[in-house]
């Protein structure tokens, strides 16, 4: 065997390895149900932020943590308790999508360690505003509004 | 229908904006094909090169003036410009109007396509008889990439994305009621853009993008000349001139990456300046190939050898560019990826591009008429197929659409798969027939290109699993045409890993694991490649004695082994950090080989001592990062008690709150809350650190510990910690608050491990209030040995609503009797007793009835008594009635509720104390880490200088 062989077939199956490694290792995405029948396994919710619960946020108490209801793509909401080292997540009551990356615990609590949110599109918030706009523009013409 | 005259639209700078944009495009293609026919003939004396040359420069005027013409609405606020309504706004100082243009994804294309007429202007002049070849293949890419802003509608689908559009132009803006008024740019959202998002209107969004993209733009160099060698079948010939630029692209880029990472750290609060964000990764994969790649040629000018992998290597550093731009630009990233953009028509044009250069390259690689043809023509059956399954695809309703993957249901996934395994085919069969090195002439072990084609195979390995994990939610779409196979599969083995098949949802884990998983692998290449990259030239080309080779490397290796155990030492390393310990020792052991290198075998001499330089400054960028990473910690500690008690798995002792005016130890120093003020979009708060003077405690002198007190038994000086004081050193003694109270009237002072001295430094974190969401922004101290880098957790930055008394909004809770109830940090209540009422006032009306509740509130100095009443109607509700405290500023309402007593406080404006929730952070060594990329820029530069001379033949 020529050495410049040994050595691409040994590149080759450590391609293969990682490849294999990266998706054994990778998260799944699941709902919270789902969650419930794997209880220590690490996996990730897409779902949105659940508007009729408000968030419990206490600095003083504990600055990383942030507890608040999400809803998954099954349509269920689930309590959360996020813990954050970089404290209370921001826009969070705005945000229109939230990834949140954790365990399911034992007391049907999701325990989650990481959260990615989406905030509205530009796109639609401006359609709206220009929608706005406009009415009160013909509100103000029509004398209806000062 | 009549035409609407609309007032006061600036219609020319759009108009000629235009006629640039089909000028860049039309002249690109002209440019191409004007080359391509030069190309026939032989010599630079043959009919086509000048017409081919005046369409580059006509190419370039178009996209000068497209620049021109867009800086021109920018500048002059033009804001029936959908570009410039996006991203500009009156408020925004001008200093900003670059960051604007390149914000957008039209603009940043604009950029590359800057960069590449650059580039191709100046190898128009220096490429000699390479000129035809190479500036056909670029003038190609310009073409595409001009396409990307042409901006025309082909039905639903986009083609391209025209930055001159006006914003009524817009189709979600077609058929609204304003788009039909004459005078729309009167109205108040017309006067005003959305502005540029407050977090890039920094320094660093000026100067990184268009470093980056040049870094980008510059790959396209060995990309062309590698093409070109294929072309002409000339598969060696083009190394020598592509050299140079191959080399400057590694420094560009790595600049460029550096860059971002900095701001990362500096500005976006990333708590650090790598984080394997998908976007840095985009660009950490083509930098790997083309350092791989760059050292390839540098072997083959020595040795002939790696004409294959040359090729590979700086083709694909290209193609991963436009890979990379796909993956961050077009959406696929999903939900796993913040800053993801979704423009479908882009997606597809993006992927057309991507599969054509690849498809290109590919088909080049085998130099065989048959087997070229054998694959176009699978390759064009292949498009033909996905276009015709697209266009006649049924409609998927929108919230369906939404559930699915991109591509997912089509026949793309499976035809790519298809196209990837043929491309595959065909670079092996390349390789075994056409490249392949002849048994006798194999490579030594002990020799430099052995040594670095391994290297470079390292560098392989490391961007293919930076590219798989980034990748994850590709692999998820070509996942999905075997899902009822891995079900089946699932269903007759019962395995659990083909059941996570058949679902294809896999992610890339986030935060903390996202690190374990890249550095898992990433650590060990690092360490294996630092070896390489520190006995690399101590090994000769063809044979090196190895006696000889050890007897020259191990000095390198003793002095790094003696400095390594001193770092070892300083840090206390544990057994669980050894990968890393050796990898800091890799580096170290880099380093000093290099520094020994240029030293002692070259001797000082400048010409040669490029390859040293950038070595010893691509390991100092290494080092630094590994140990202000690994080395990083806290100094903000939580002195709120015992907080990691409340729940076991979690530990929150990394933050420090501090009251507006007050001053607290922290680490070597006492910080000092000063103020908070608001000062354009960003709310700061004004930290100051004072030097930690030793404090002496006096025999007999008491302090307090958690309200506890203390008396020292003798004289002495206050270490950093109190435990220390009094259970090691046994300096304090408890004792009973009886009998500090016959010594001491005065309140007991707080125990601390110093007192503040001079002022050092003010550090302002702040919050960027934007109606896109609220961000912190850190604040960071530098120093020689470290940097201090602080960030704020939490702090509110609205006002507080208050009533017309002040106070403020209420705050409800269930309360037990006779339990403290914590009020404020420092004010708690009791509620003693419920009593029922037996009188009530007499004005009253009649049929109340109701109880009292006796409650004491106390600060620990001040105590006061209140009377709560609770009141209600016979068989009613209960009717809050609320009662002040004089002293401590509040109101108080108690009401029965099925769940208990529910007792409501409001508090007054001004006993709120602004409080702040602050992480303060040191990374050591983190100079190092910016010095190296100095260091590594400079030794680029020097060896680039030297191959450009060699490739002009001058040395």
């Amino acid at each position: 065997m020529r050495k410049i062989d040994i050595v691409i077939i040994v590149l080759v199956a450590l391609i293969g390895g990682i490849l294999v490694a990266t998706y054994l290792n990778s998260n799944d995405k699941t709902t919270f149900s789902k969650a419930l029948l794997n209880l220590d396994k690490q996996v990730k919710i897409v779902g949105t932020f659940d508007k009729t619960h408000s968030v419990e946020y206490d600095a003083q108490l504990d600055a990383d943590l942030t507890k608040f209801y999400v809803i998954d793509s099954e349509g269920k909401s689930c309590f959360v308790h996020l813990r954050d080292k970089q404290g209370k997540p921001m826009g969070l009551e705005q945000s229109e999508n939230v990834t949140i990356e954790g365990k399911m615990g034992q007391d049907g609590v999701f325990y989650a360690s990481h959260m990615l949110m989406k905030c509205p599109s530009k796109y639609n918030d401006q359609k709206k505003s220009f929608q706005r706009e406009y009415e009160l523009n013909g509100m103000r013409e029509s004398g209806k509004i000062e | 229908m009549q035409e609407i005259q609309y007032l006061n639209e600036n219609i020319w700078p759009g108009i000629l904006g235009n006629f640039f944009v089909v000028l860049s495009f039309v002249a690109a293609l002209y440019t191409a094909v004007a080359y391509y026919l030069a190309t026939k003939h032989q010599g630079l004396e043959n009919p086509w090169i000048k017409p081919a040359r005046i369409g580059f420069y006509a190419h370039a005027v178009g996209v000068f003036g497209v620049i021109g013409t867009l800086l021109y609405i920018l500048f002059n606020h033009l804001y029936e410009y959908k570009y410039a309504w996006d991203h500009l706004n009156n408020a925004m100082p001008m200093k900003y109007v670059f960051s604007c243009m390149w914000e957008g994804q039209e603009g940043s294309f604009l950029l590359w396509t800057f960069w590449h007429v650059v580039i191709g202007l100046f190898l128009l002049r220096t490429s000699k008889s390479w000129e035809p070849w190479v500036m056909s293949i670029l003038a190609l890419v310009q073409f595409f990439l001009a396409s990307m802003l042409i901006g025309v509608y082909f039905g639903e689908f986009q083609f391209g994305s025209n930055p001159f559009l006006l914003l009524r132009e817009h189709p979600s803006n077609i058929g609204l009621p304003w788009t039909l008024r004459p005078d729309y740019l009167s109205l108040q959202p017309f006067m005003d853009g959305k502005g540029l998002n407050p977090l890039l209107q920094n320094y660093w969004m000026t100067i990184h993008p268009p470093t980056l993209f040049l870094g980008f733009a510059s790959t396209i160099i060995p990309f062309a000349y590698a093409i070109a060698g294929l072309w002409r079948k000339d598969f060696q010939g083009w190394m020598k001139p592509a050299i140079p630029y191959a080399f400057f692209g590694v420094m560009i880029l790595g600049t460029g990456i550096l860059m971002g990472g900095a701001w990362a750290y500096e500005a976006l609060g990333f708590g650090g300046f790598w984080a394997w964000d998908p976007v840095e990764n985009a660009s950490l994969v083509p930098w790997l190939l083309l350092v791989a790649g760059a050292h390839l040629l540098v072997i083959n000018q020595r040795k002939g050898t790696s004409v294959y992998a040359s090729l590979l290597l700086n083709i694909s550093s290209f193609i991963f560019v436009l890979y990379s731009t796909f993956l961050t630009r077009s959406g696929v990233l999903g939900d796993s990826f913040v800053h993801s953009f979704v423009d479908s028509g882009i997606l597809a044009q993006l992927m057309v591009y991507l599969l054509f250069f690849t498809a290109w390259s590919t088909y080049l690689m085998v130099p065989n008429r048959r087997w070229q043809m054998g694959y176009a023509a699978l390759s064009a059956v292949l498009l033909l197929l996905a276009l015709g399954n697209l266009m006649t695809a049924p409609e998927v309703a929108a919230a369906e659409q939404e559930k699915l993957l991109p591509g997912e249901g089509t026949w793309v996934p499976v035809l790519t798969i298809l196209f990837l395994l043929a491309s595959f085919v065909m670079l092996i069969v390349g390789y075994r027939k056409y490249f392949r090195v002849p048994q006798e002439e194999e490579e030594e072990l002990w020799s430099r290109e052995f040594w670095m084609f391994i290297g470079a195979l390292i560098l392989i390995l490391s961007s293919v699993h930076i590219t798989v994990v980034t990748s994850v939610n590709v692999g998820n779409i070509l996942l999905a045409p075997f899902e009822g196979m891995f079900a089946s599969l699932h269903q007759s083995t019962d395995w659990e890993v083909f059941k996570r098949l058949a679902d294809h949802q896999f992610s890339a884990p986030a935060d903390k694991e996202r690190f374990d998983v890249y550095h898992r692998i990433q650590v060990p290449l690092a360490f294996l490649l630092f070896i390489i990259v520190a006995i690399g030239q101590f090994l000769k080309y063809k044979k090196t004695e190895f006696k000889k080779f050890a007897g020259s490397i191990a000095l390198a290796l003793f002095v790094s082994i003696g400095i390594t155990a001193l770092i070892g030492w300083a840090v206390e390393v544990e057994a669980a950090e050894l990968s890393l310990i050796l990898l800091v020792w890799a580096c170290v052991f880099a380093m000093v080989a290099n520094a020994d290198y240029a030293w002692r075998v070259i001797k000082g001499k400048f010409d040669l001592m490029g390859a040293s330089v950038a070595h010893l400054g691509f390991a100092m960028v290494i080092l630094g990062a590994v140990i202000s990473t690994w080395q990083s910690h806290f100094i903000s500690k939580n002195q709120r008690g015992n907080i990691s008690e409340l729940n076991e798995d979690f530990k929150n002792n990394e933050d420090m709150m501090i009251f507006m005016g007050d001053t607290l130890p922290m680490g070597e120093y006492f910080v000092h809350y000063k103020e908070k003020t608001k000062r354009g979009e960003r709310v700061y708060c004004t930290v100051e650190y004072f030097e930690k003077l030793p404090k002496t405690f006096k025999e007999g002198e008491y302090v307090q510990v958690f309200g506890q007190p203390f008396r020292a038994k003798k004289t002495h000086v206050a270490t950093e910690s109190f435990l220390t004081d009094a259970t090691e050193d046994s300096l304090w003694t408890e004792v009973t608050p009886a009998e500090v109270d016959a010594h001491s009237a005065e309140e007991l002072a707080l125990w601390t491990p110093g007192t503040p001295g001079e002022r050092l430094f003010v550090l302002e974190p702040s919050v960027l209030m934007s109606p896109k969401g609220n961000s912190r922004e850190p604040s960071t101290q530098h120093f020689l040995g470290h940097d201090l880098y602080t960030f704020i957790k939490h702090t509110d930055v609205e006002e507080k609503k208050a009533d017309e008394e002040g106070y403020l909004e209420p705050k409800t809770a269930i309360v037990d009797l006779q339990t403290d109830i914590r009020l404020t940090e420092v004010i708690s209540m009791r509620i003693d007793s419920l009593v029922e009422i037996d009188s009530l006032p007499e004005n009253l009306p009649e049929g109340l009835i109701g109880k009292k509740a006796f409650a004491v509130i106390t600060d620990g100095k001040q105590v006061e008594n209140v009377m709560i009443p609770m009141i209600w109607l016979q068989d009613s509700v209960p009717f809050p009635y609320p009662v002040e405290s004089k002293q401590f500023k509040m109101l108080f309402a108690l009401n029965q509720k099925p769940e208990g007593l529910e007792l409501t406080v409001q508090k007054h404006s001004s006993s709120e104390r602004d409080m702040l929730i602050l992480t303060a952070e040191v990374f050591p060594q983190i100079n190092v880490l910016w010095i190296g990329c100095l260091v590594m820029v400079i030794g680029t530069v020097m060896a680039i200088r030297h191959r450009y001379k060699i490739s002009r033949g001058k040395v």
